[in-house]
């Protein structure tokens, strides 16, 4: 038995449950593909609190997460959010993360359930010289996240807030009912939404049945992960990884080598104008759904690996994330085998579906 | 009328007998059909692909017979014993949902003349406690 959130009873009574992280966590409620498109045409939640909430406080909490990750950090305004890489020596990814400023000298950083240890123990060995405390809140706080078109006038209404100002990766401190939450629109999916944090455990149960009751459908890890898949954002432990560097996956726009120095910097300068493979989409023109291990074929020659892969509910298809030769080009035809057959696919860009008609983008 | 026995939310169509690996077969029907039962069906939940083998194919008691994909999973079924294909279920091709939907009537997946004896299989009542146990 794993690891349990706050609303475990909700998801046991009422959802299917499996193991991620560690942790006992609902894979979907009624179904997957419905639960993707209400979060595509309306509102999903979803509980993610298994997520590692860590606050870097003290004088030299911006410096420090200016070295410890790729991003600048130390930049930001108070209640703004960035997306920014942990890295290793070597330029290696160790974990991709939110940073959002509370404060002066007061961030909080979201990171993933499965290295929650691993980046604890890192973030303390390098941090001896900086005038920084980090405390990790992951186990008496919780993280819900509200996603979809109808996110912002659902949760107005039980809110103190004026959610219109908060604009995309921008946050504030509020009432979410009667729990004192961080609320930062931001998400994983592609939609517009928000991102809860709060301490207020007892207030958890509460808000998600109201959350629900106003129009919100719950939404499992199967439904976050296909969501994430078509919105072409990468999953630590598939995308990324410690022998997988920024460029490769795509991510050099959280990667700011002007800054004096962060850890990885000199691994990355070395590594910028220096990479045969990157992560790309496949949208499938033939039958079957790519998963992930499935090899990659062009002209009948092996050029990589399915890193996550679905059916996409959304556009219909079966759609995957690769690595693949710098030489391969978007609208390229390859072949995914899958079981023993090459079924053709086309090499798409990231999000897969129509950016008019879905995600934050699309017009109103 | 087909009856049913109820185990749980599970249905179990009594017309049919079943295989460990939850798969059912028409043994009164020639050809028989062969198909997933209701508790294979809600466990792999949201189908959308189904891969039919090819009319002709000669399959041995436990052979990957057909697969079927849900959203998340790839899931095999295994022939429930000895048989030639003779038919497919082509709707599912475009309709893969219609093994959630019905898996005793529409949902059904190959037609097949069977080869050898249908001993291991399980009668509905037997299938039923075995499900009552998992």
């Amino acid at each position: 038995m794993g690891k349990r959130t706050v609303l475990h009873k909700v998801h046991s009574e009422e959802g299917h449950m499996v193991e991620f992280a560690g942790f006992d966590m609902p894979l979907f409620y009624k179904s997957i593909s419905e639960e993707v498109m209400s979060v595509r045409e309306r509102a999903g939640v979803f509980d993610v609190s298994h997520m590692g909430r860590v606050i870097f406080s003290g004088k030299g909490a911006g410096s420090f997460l200016d070295l410890i990750t790729s991003n600048e950090i130390s930049k930001l305004e108070i209640n703004q959010a960035r997306y920014a890489l942990i890295l290793n020596e070597n330029g290696g990814i160790k974990d991709d993360i939110i940073v959002v400023r509370r404060g002066e000298d007061s961030f909080l950083v979201v990171w993933n359930a499965a290295n929650r240890g691993k980046n604890l123990a890192w973030v303390e060995e390098n941090s001896k010289s900086f005038d920084v405390e980090i405390k990790d809140i992951s186990d008496k706080s919780f993280m819900l996240a509200l996603q979809g078109p109808q996110a912002e006038r659902i949760l107005q209404q039980i809110c103190d807030r004026k959610l219109d100002a908060v604009k995309r990766f921008r946050g504030t401190e509020g009432y979410v009912k009667a729990a004192k939450c961080l609320i930062t629109r931001t998400g994983y999916t592609g939609e517009d939404g928000f991102e809860l944090i709060s301490e207020d455990t007892e207030m958890a149960e509460d808000i998600w049945r109201n959350l629900i009751s106003l129009g919100a459908s719950p939404a499992g890890l199967g439904a976050r992960d296909v969501l994430r898949i078509e919105a072409g954002l990468p999953l630590y432990g598939h995308e990324i990884n410690e022998d997988i560097n920024p460029f490769e996956a795509g991510l050099e726009f959280a990667v700011k080598l002007q800054k004096e120095d962060f850890i990885g910097k000199a691994a990355l300068e070395r590594l910028k104008d220096n990479i045969s493979r990157k992560r790309m989409g496949i949208k499938m023109t033939g039958k079957g759904i790519p998963r992930e291990g499935y090899k990659v074929y062009s002209d009948g020659k092996e050029v990589g690996f399915v890193t996550s892969g679905t059916y996409s509910p959304t556009i219909n298809c079966g759609i995957a994330m690769a690595y693949l030769p710098v030489s391969v080009r978007v609208g390229d035809k390859v072949t995914i085998r899958i079981r023993g057959r090459d079924e053709e696919g086309v090499v798409s860009e990231f999000p897969f579906y129509d950016v008019e008609r879905y995600g934050w983008r699309r017009k109103k | 009328m087909s009856s049913y026995i109820k185990v749980g939310e599970n249905i179990i169509n009594t017309d049919f007998m079943y295989s460990k690996t939850h798969e059912w077969v028409a043994i009164k029907e020639s050809p028989a059909r062969i198909g997933i039962s209701d508790y294979a069906q809600r466990n792999l939940h949201d189908l959308v692909y189904a891969e039919l083998p090819k009319v002709g194919s000669q399959f041995k008691k436990g052979e990957v017979l057909c697969t079927l994909e849900s959203i998340k999973a790839v899931a095999e079924v295994y022939a429930p014993v000895d048989c030639t294909v003779l038919e497919v279920n082509s709707a599912l091709l475009d309709k893969p949902e219609l093994i959630n939907k019905d898996p005793y009537g529409e949902g059904w997946l190959v037609k097949v003349k069977i080869e050898g004896g249908t001993d291991s299989l399980m009668t509905p009542e037997s299938y039923a406690n075995f499900i009552r146990e998992l």
